[in-house]
């Protein structure tokens, strides 16, 4: 018996389908609630796919000095988020590698720490949003993810939820 | 160890406990004193104010990374000031950043007292 409720039905099922994010998104799912509070307090949550597992190394070896800020936590619940990132880390060319060490003087007291915007694929995809739109207040630098992609607290960075501030 | 849910109180009083066994002389805390430490810059490139606001009953923005905080002041979100272990684990970081160095307990029972008497 196929009703015209039950056809509604299937039509709206099948658009569920249609509408889910690409297989992309996946790459941002993985979720961990100790990474979530400690690593999305002061910005989002980065999510690990954005990162290679080396990267993810220097970032959680310096926390105490951490791009100008202290984000140290306890030894127990650091070991615990690294392994979370590493396990879910990206790959080379699609994630950002491993800064290389400055010899610069003041290296010593600015560790090497990598910088998302460094992998090829977020540069490519990123290369058309507007040098005045970053620099703008509410927004800042590329890696405020959330001020376009409204969504990114859940991981979702799909178009649907692209609002660019102008 | 669970954490322990508190209240501001409760965590203002363990800080006048702990003032007192290490200093005879002390005065009590000043919510005046905490304001002005809390707005001023000391030293270094941030106050407190930078990242949580003037007012902070009010939302707050990080100075670097832009993304919103939420009020700072039990008057206009309860939920601050309720995990000891979580107070401690930002004053040692954020003092850090401000004044490098922790703050001592008259500095965090002063500026605790001003956050709770702003309503
Ligand atoms: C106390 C605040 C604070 C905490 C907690 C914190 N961060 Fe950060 N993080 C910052 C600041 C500030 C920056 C620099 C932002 C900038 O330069 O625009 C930053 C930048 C980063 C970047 C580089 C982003 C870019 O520009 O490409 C990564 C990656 C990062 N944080 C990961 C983490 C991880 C992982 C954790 C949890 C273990 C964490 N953060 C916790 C403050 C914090
Ligand atoms: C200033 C605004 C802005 C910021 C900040 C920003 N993005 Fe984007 N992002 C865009 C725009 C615009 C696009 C769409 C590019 C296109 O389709 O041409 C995009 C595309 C993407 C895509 C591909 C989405 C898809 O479905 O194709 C991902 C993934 C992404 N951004 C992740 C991030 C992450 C992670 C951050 C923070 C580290 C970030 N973005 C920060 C504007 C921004
Ligand atoms: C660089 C930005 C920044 C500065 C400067 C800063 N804070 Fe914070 N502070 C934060 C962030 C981010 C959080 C955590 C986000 C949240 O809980 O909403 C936080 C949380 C706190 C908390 C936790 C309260 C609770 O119970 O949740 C206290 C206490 C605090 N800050 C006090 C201070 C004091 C005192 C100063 C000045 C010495 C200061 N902060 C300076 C960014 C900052």
């Amino acid at each position: 018996m196929t009703g015209p409720l039950t056809r509604i039905l299937m039509a709206l099922a099948l658009a569920s389908v249609s509408l889910q994010a690409p297989a992309d998104s996946r790459r941002f799912a993985a979720d961990d609630p100790r990474w979530r509070a400690e690593c999305g307090s002061c910005h989002t949550a980065f999510p690990p796919a954005l990162l290679t597992a080396p990267a993810w190394r220097q970032v959680m070896g310096a926390l105490d000095r951490h791009y100008g800020a202290d984000a140290s936590i306890d030894a127990k619940t650091a070991a615990e988020i690294g392994a979370f990132l590493e396990r879910n880390a990206g790959e080379r060319g699609r994630a950002a590698p491993p800064a290389v060490a400055s010899t610069r003087a003041g290296a010593a007291i600015a560790p090497p720490l990598p910088r998302i915007a460094d992998s090829a694929w977020f540069a490519k995809e990123h290369r058309k949003v507007p040098a005045s739109t970053i620099a703008r207040p509410d927004v800042g630098s590329l890696a405020n993810c959330a001020a376009c992609h409204t969504a990114a607290d859940r991981g979702d960075f799909s178009e649907r939820a692209l609002r660019v501030p102008r | 160890m669970p954490a322990q849910a508190v209240v501001a109180s409760d965590l203002l009083r363990g800080y006048e406990t702990a003032a007192r066994a290490q200093s005879p002389a002390f005065q009590g805390f000043s919510a005046d004193r905490g304001g002005r430490l809390f707005r001023t810059p000391q030293g270094g490139e941030w106050s407190c104010a930078s990242c949580h606001g003037e007012t902070p009953t009010g939302p707050g923005r990080h100075a670097k990374t832009a993304k919103v905080i939420q009020p700072l002041a039990p008057a206009a979100n309860p939920q601050r000031f309720t995990d000891a272990a979580q107070v401690e684990k930002w004053f040692r970081r954020n003092c850090g950043d401000v004044l490098r160095r922790e703050c001592t307990v008259q500095e965090k029972g002063d500026i605790l007292s001003w956050l709770v008497s702003v309503k």
